[in-house]
């Protein structure tokens, strides 16, 4: 029946058709897309889980190796994997230096499988100049103040971990391009060693990026980047340095005038005074008497340079005295006393012996007073005291005598002996005149060096056990406090009931001295710098006798380590 | 006028019997094979699981636990020395790993017992060992290695050899501190040489993608993870465990 407009009657079948096609049409496209997104996601996860863990094992390593007693740099990174090793049984191994700091990731040496990126290449590691060897004789300094010389997107960084992709061939657009990516068609066969512009894409020297502008619609940037910054490294590295410093500096550092030498013992034990806390970078690091916390007092006086070396700190305190006689034996008959040099004073004359009883021996002695020896980390030289005898004859040559010597460490009691100096008493028994044959009278000579003081071990950046903590420059980020018992300016025998106290630390309130392993800034404040909020926190910049220890966190990152404490 | 009732014809009614037959038969042959790549994706989830819970032990107690023989407790540890080290169960109990049996063992996603082995090594005095208290954090500050497991794509020729045959490690010998793995839906009992080597209690196990029975090293479903050194150490470091 034909319809009343006269036209056939439409059943609609093409456009069932049409939808059907549609439907489908849709439906294939949003699959394709999400199995795609769901493969790129897999990949990145990939990626990001072995990243991650080669981030973990990479901190691992540098903490641990810092902790090698030879390591003369700790904090440094491994090398890029030895090429010599690629595809031996000994591949993924760290070459000893770094030829090159950019190449594959040493998986081997971290203690991991081979690490492949989800398009089947190695990880590429990347690693900051000043943080690796370039060659087996260099020396590094590596602190918390260290930077990285990498940067990541403009961000200092320390190293790099580089899941590659696989290789592009994409021309860059003119934004690309002058966003630092350069026009190249990786190669995607392997060689060894390996060009990384093959693999990684819009570097420069020294200079990485996460990602690249347009990068959506004309890919020429597939890298997937982690970063070891000094945020994710100092906690490691400072936590063996802390370590580093109790097993080879502090054993020494808590001896230095702990010792029957200065007339002193562990248990009554002096320890330096602080320097005052300034710019450690530019600080003398000169004790000051009455300091009780500050830096380390880690000045030299010795064959040395810079604002840490004070040649005449130490001096006399007064012109020494002249040679005496002890024992009453025999007599001094005549004697000059002169300056040889600003250092060295001398006294020269002659004895005769006792009438009464002539085989009797006579001693002679000098005393001299130092001023400022507490100030620093000083070791006594005694073969700078010298007493020394011939007989009258003139050419005869001068004849060592074996001297003895007493040091005291003063208080401050009396006004001649200021706090933290030293008086040296010293001398020696001279020849029998009669025995030696030399006539009735003979000639002695007494002499006294400054330099008897002269500088410790520690202080030597050369010294096999320590050295590493000179050369490093640890010293400047290192707090120091002492308890005042057993400081230089307390009376003799110096001992402590309540010493120091520090909160969450064992036994509680009985460290006489510590240091505190400042660390790097927390705030990201420009080191270095004198602000002592930047460089201790909490408790411990409080300039009292109490510190503490807490877990190191973001706000908190002060390590203690004990010098010395009571039993 | 009555029109006449127009049907389906026996046809179009066949048509549509056939049409829906053809689709529900794809459908169950399907789902088949998806219950047995959830199962698989399930166990394999649980051995991942399993392998952060050792490392979360080893973050508390400075070392990793033994094996569990005859409950999912550890067997030895701390300071002895452990019962058995390459043959024995997830100690699930221990690091408290979930769903057990009542027994305590782990369980994969078939409902067997999750195995797991441990490195042995020893070094400096005798009893130092990974499993030993803070024995990981001693084995760290020694640089030491672990020198006994290590993982084959295939078993070597000589059965009892304690190292792969060239070109089948998967990873090196001083890289696997501990792995945990599943004996797939086969069940415990194995069935080819290359399931033989990781119940034959040695530190040498295989890992590969499944074979169907009668293929060469026979019928093979195990699952395997492991825990390299490098990560042990690298969680321990993050944690501030060490040093």
């Amino acid at each position: 029946m034909p319809s009343p407009s006269g036209t056939r009657r439409q059943r609609g079948t093409a456009l069932l058709a049409l939808a059907a096609a549609l439907v489908l049409g849709t439906t294939w496209m949003l699959l394709s897309a999400f199995s795609l997104a769901s493969r790129t996601a897999a990949h990145m996860a990939h990626n990001a889980r072995i990243l991650a863990e080669a981030k973990a094992a990479l901190i691992a390593w540098v903490a641990a190796n810092a902790l090698e007693p030879g390591e003369a740099s700790p904090g440094r990174l491994p090398c890029p994997q030895a090429w010599g090793d690629v595809g031996s049984r000994n591949e993924g191994r760290a070459a000893g230096s770094c030829a090159s700091p950019i190449g594959w990731l040493p998986w081997r040496t971290l203690g991991l499988p081979q690490t492949l990126d989800s398009s089947g290449r190695q990880v590429w590691y990347v690693v900051s100049p000043g943080w690796h060897l370039p060659n087996s004789s260099a020396t590094l300094k590596i602190n918390s103040n260290t930077p990285g010389q990498l940067t990541l997107d403009g961000r200092p960084v320390i190293a790099l971990l580089i899941a590659p992709g696989p290789a592009l061939s994409n021309a860059p657009t003119s934004t690309q391009l002058a966003a630092g990516c350069a026009a190249r068609v990786q190669s995607p066969a392997l060689v060894v060693p390996p060009n990384p512009r093959d693999y990684l894409e819009c570097y420069g020297t020294n200079a990485f990026r996460s990602g690249v502008v347009d990068n959506a619609t004309n890919q020429v940037f597939n890298d997937q980047v982690v970063a070891i910054g000094a945020a994710d490294l100092m906690p490691a590295l400072e936590a063996a340095i802390a370590k580093r410093i109790e097993r080879d500096v502090v054993p020494e550092l808590k001896r230095v005038y702990a010792t029957p030498l200065w007339g002193l013992s562990t248990e009554h034990a002096v320890y330096p005074f602080a320097a005052p806390f300034g710019d450690p970078a530019t600080s003398s690091f000169r004790g000051s008497a009455g300091t009780l916390q500050g830096l380390l007092p880690f000045n030299q006086t010795q064959d040395c340079s810079g604002p840490r070396c004070l040649p005449s700190l130490v001096g006399y305190a007064a012109t020494p005295a002249d040679a005496s006689e002890v024992f009453g034996y025999g007599r001094i008959a005549s004697q000059t006393c002169v300056w040889e040099s600003p250092d060295v004073r001398q006294c020269e004359g002659e004895y005769t012996e006792s009438e009464v009883e002539p085989w009797r021996l006579i001693r002679i002695e000098m005393r001299a007073t130092f001023t400022n020896v507490a100030m620093g980390l000083r070791a006594l030289d005694p073969e700078k005291l010298t007493v020394s005898a011939r007989s009258n004859a003139l050419l005869d040559p001068w004849q060592p005598q074996p001297v003895t010597y007493l040091v005291e460490m003063n208080d401050g009691a009396v006004a001649s002996k200021p706090a933290g100096s030293v008086t040296v008493t010293f001398g020696a028994t001279l020849p029998n005149i009669d025995a030696m044959g030399w006539g009735s009278r003979a000639q002695f000579r007494i002499r006294i060096d400054r330099a008897l003081i002269g500088d410790h071990a520690l202080l030597d950046p050369l010294a096999p056990v320590s050295g590493w903590f000179v050369r490093n420059e640890w010293y400047r980020l290192l707090y120091y406090a002492l308890t005042p018992s057993h400081a230089a300016s307390a009376a003799p025998p110096r001992s402590c009931s309540t010493c120091l106290h520090v909160a969450n630390l064992a036994p509680a309130g009985k460290q006489r001295a510590i240091l505190i392993l400042a660390g790097r800034s927390l705030d990201g404040s420009p080191r270095p710098n004198g602000m002592l909020a930047d460089f201790v926190e909490g408790a411990n910049a409080d300039l009292d006798l109490n510190f503490e220890q807490r877990p190191v966190n973001s706000v908190f990152n002060d390590r203690i380590v004990v010098v010395d404490a009571n039993p | 006028m009555k029109r006449a009732r127009r049907g389906f014809t026996l046809t179009e009614l066949a048509v549509v019997l056939a049409i829906i037959g053809l689709l529900l038969s794809s459908t169950l042959f399907g789902l088949g094979a998806h219950f047995e790549t959830r199962n698989r994706n399930d166990t394999q989830r649980r051995l991942e699981e399993a392998k952060e819970l050792l490392l979360g032990f080893s973050l508390v107690n400075g070392r990793l636990p033994c094996p569990g023989i005859t409950s999912g407790e550890e067997a030895g540890g701390g300071a002895a020395p452990c019962m058995a080290t390459y043959a024995g169960f997830l100690p699930a109990k221990t690091i408290g790993f979930q769903p057990t049996d009542a027994l305590g063992f782990g369980l994969d996603a078939w409902g067997n017992r999750i195995r797991y082995a441990v490195s042995a090594t020893q070094w400096g005095t005798a009893a130092a060992r990974f499993t030993r208290q803070h024995g990981a954090e001693a084995a760290w500050s020694m640089s030491q290695k672990p020198a006994d497991l290590v993982v084959c794509s295939v078993g070597p020729a000589v059965v009892s050899a304690l190292a792969c045959d060239p070109n089948t490690a998967v990873t090196n010998q001083d890289t696997v501190v501990a792995v945990v793995f599943s004996t797939g839906k086969n069940g415990p009992l194995p069935h080819g040489t290359n399931e033989a080597q990781n119940l034959d209690a040695n530190p040498l196990f295989v890992s590969r993608t499944p074979d169907p029975p009668g293929a060469p090293g026979g019928e093979y479903d195990d699952l395997l993870v492991w825990i390299p050194v490098g990560v042990l150490y690298g969680r321990m470091v993050g944690a501030g465990v060490l040093p």
